[in-house]
């Protein structure tokens, strides 16, 4: 695949965008508020990319919130159905390594060889991603023991991949999409002293993580102890149930169906909108509910991000952003309940030791 | 089969499944479903609200025959038999308690409509406090007074669904009528109101600004309206299944609620419901 890596000046790089806004939506973060969000913007001005964390990731703009997936209509015969929605060419701006790692954990989920999920690919396929890294951290985010950060380094899933010099970007480019786009500027090539750059801007960033979970045992040491009584406690006495965690979390599919019953009695509209195993009803089949204790459904969430779904897609379900934290009323964090957790079993450790020591003494 | 009028397999085979041979044959013949109103205790908004949506959703109640509802017609027959009910309003007195179970009898479905009918709402307020002192509190003569406190529906009779909100909420209703309609079961709002909020990306109130939100306990159905607003959720649609109340409630007094407007918090929309009761009662005496 077609890469390349230019140098490009700030003063050229908003007229360049707004060039593209004439025939893309352009998505970006924006300060909102106090805070800043992923949102279609007026005019490139109001882009902020010098944000920090937003509540929901770009996620949104490509597997969305709620979806129209189909259209049925009663007829004499049985039911004619209809797939609803087209994707509307757009470009998300200013995605950090975390989120480009989150976009990455969702292709492995809805563009699996034979399960091909036709609104998230025809929305993937309409969007060109501008990665950027990030020059900070936040109090919550842990990308660096994710492996997700603070440098992208995986070469998928973005398009343009941009490093803040100060005056300048260096921007690298991926794919021929990229290239087309780019061709008209006529940019200064980047060099190995650019690259240089980048990695000291990595490492810097990559000293200032304030939360960091070890990730070695982790898979091992989640399953070993589902029944280890940090779940109950942390469930009964702050999980609220209230799904935010999972809401907001860039790597979370799950979705529920509803089917809209047309007034006529024989049109009928199927969307999708995102669900959460936090939900009481999420586990309810027939004959009963498997996660039926709000213990089972907080576990759930741990476990799924930090342990099965190594399994299930050969990575961490987690990519180190901090939003549930963040967003969670009661502050529940998942690399607490990791840590209390590691921090039993290194005990029961010492205490084997000791024990077999004695035996030996 | 075969004596049955001509109609789509799929017709067939689902009603009698689901319904059975009656409404079936409803179907085929077109008959209308016998809708009864029965209102008890509240302020009658969910009653204006069905007048009022009635007028958008025109087409459902061309399937609909009105056989009571006393605030639309007053000549309404009283004893049914009904194919839909639905009830607004908590029950406070004896005498609606006897006539709910007649009601419950004569209907098929059976729905409370509102916060009130669902979970007592706005008139069990006065649930915390003695019926005597309640009573003088409002009236001159209490001699011909005959109240009790405040009980949703479910406590009388079986429902066979909730509509939530205060007042009910359209789409919930629309969800029940049209199910009903077409013999599927509703598939109502089951899971809190933060979920809707982070549907639309409104930015978190209780998170960002500590603002006492009450969407985390709180059934979804009302599409987030007062976070949408910036504005903090008072649980006007009534407890969500499993709600962990204390948490929250717990939670407030850490963002300086006083133990009295926790007690009220959890105590406005939805008091005799135990999900809400668990907080309140951390907070607040019980009578
Ligand atoms: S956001 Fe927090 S309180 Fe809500 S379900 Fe998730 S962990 Fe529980
Ligand atoms: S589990 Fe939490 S920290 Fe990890 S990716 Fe999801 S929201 Fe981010
Ligand atoms: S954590 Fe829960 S909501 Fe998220 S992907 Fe896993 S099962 Fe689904
Ligand atoms: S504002 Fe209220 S309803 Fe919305 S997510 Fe926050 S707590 Fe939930
Ligand atoms: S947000 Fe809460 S108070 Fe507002 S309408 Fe919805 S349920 Fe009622």
């Amino acid at each position: 695949m077609y890469t390349d890596a230019f140098l490009i000046e700030k003063d050229q790089f908003s007229p360049w965008l707004e060039v593209l806004h004439q025939e893309f939506r352009l998505i970006g973060p924006i300060e909102e508020n106090g805070f800043y969000t992923f949102a279609e913007i007026q005019s490139v001005r109001d882009l902020a990319l010098n944000y920090d964390t937003t509540m929901l990731g770009p996620r949104k703009f490509i597997y969305h919130p709620e979806e129209k997936i189909c259209a049925f209509r009663k007829t004499p015969e049985g039911f004619e159905i209809e797939p609803l929605g087209k994707a509307a060419p757009q470009i998300l701006v200013g995605v950090h390594s975390c989120d480009l790692h989150a976009i990455l954990v969702l292709d492995k989920v809805f563009l699996k060889k034979g399960f091909q999920d036709r609104n998230y690919r025809m929305w993937r396929e309409a969007t060109v991603i501008m990665g950027i890294h990030c020059t900070g951290v936040c109090p919550n985010c842990f990308c660096a023991s994710m492996g997700t950060g603070p440098l992208f380094e995986p070469k998928e899933g973005y398009d343009f991949l941009l490093t803040d010099f100060g005056d300048r970007y260096l921007i690298e480019l991926l794919g021929e999409r990229a290239e087309k786009f780019i061709l008209p500027l006529k940019l200064q090539r980047a060099t190995e002293s650019d690259f240089k750059k980048k990695q000291e801007i990595g490492r810097k960033v990559e000293n200032q993580f304030k939360k960091k979970i070890d990730t070695t045992h982790l898979v091992d040491i989640i399953l070993r102890n589902q029944n280890h009584p940090v779940w109950k406690r942390t469930a009964e006495e702050l999980c609220l149930g209230c799904t935010n965690c999972t809401m907001v979390c860039p790597t979370c599919f799950c979705y529920n169906q509803k089917d809209e019953i047309g007034f006529d009695l024989i049109h009928y509209e199927r969307k999708r909108y995102w669900d959460s195993c936090q939900e009481l009803h999420f586990a309810q089949v027939h004959g009963g509910n498997f996660r039926f204790t709000r213990m089972a459904r907080l576990r759930q969430f741990v476990t799924h991000k930090l342990a099965t779904w190594v399994e299930q897609f050969g990575c961490f379900g987690c990519i180190g952003c901090g939003r549930c934290m963040t967003w969670c009323p009661t502050g529940i964090d998942l690399t607490e309940i990791a840590k209390e957790i590691m921090v039993t079993e290194q005990n029961k450790t010492i205490r084997m030791s000791e024990a077999q020591q004695f035996e030996n003494g | 089969m075969t004596n049955l009028p001509k109609t789509t397999f799929y017709e067939t085979i689902f009603y009698r499944l689901r319904r059975g041979k009656d409404e079936a044959k409803r179907m085929m013949e077109k008959r209308k479903f016998r809708l009864g109103v029965f209102k008890y205790t509240c302020c009658a908004g969910c009653e204006f609200q069905l007048i009022y949506f009635q007028k958008h959703i025109l087409e459902i109640f061309q399937n609909l025959e009105i056989v009571y509802f006393q605030m639309g017609d007053s000549n309404g027959k009283e004893e049914g038999p009904f194919d839909i009910v639905l009830i607004d309003g908590a029950i406070t007195q004896a005498e609606q308690a006897d006539q709910l179970k007649k009601v419950r009898q004569a209907a098929k479905f059976l729905l409370p409509i509102g916060s009130c009918a669902v979970n007592g709402g706005i008139p069990a307020i006065k649930n915390s406090t003695s019926e005597l002192e309640i009573e003088q509190r409002v009236y001159q003569q209490i001699a011909p007074i005959h109240s009790m406190k405040a009980h949703p529906i479910d406590e009388y009779v079986r429902v066979d669904g909730c509509i939530k909100g205060c007042p009910m909420g359209e789409a919930d209703l629309v969800e029940a009528v049209t199910s009903l309609l077409i013999g599927k079961q509703p598939n109502f709002f089951n899971y809190s109101v933060c979920v809707e909020c982070k549907l639309k990306g409104n930015l978190c109130v209780l998170v960002a600004y500590k603002e006492p939100c009450m969407g985390p306990v709180t059934n979804a159905g009302c599409g987030a309206l007062c976070p949408s607003y910036g504005r903090p959720c008072y649980a006007c649609w009534g407890p969500m299944e499993d709600a962990n109340a204390p948490a929250l409630a717990q939670l407030f007094e850490k963002i300086g609620l006083s133990p009295d407007d926790i007690y009220r918090k959890f105590t406005q929309y939805g008091s005799p419901k135990s999900e809400f009761r668990k907080g309140a009662e951390l907070y607040g005496s019980k009578t």
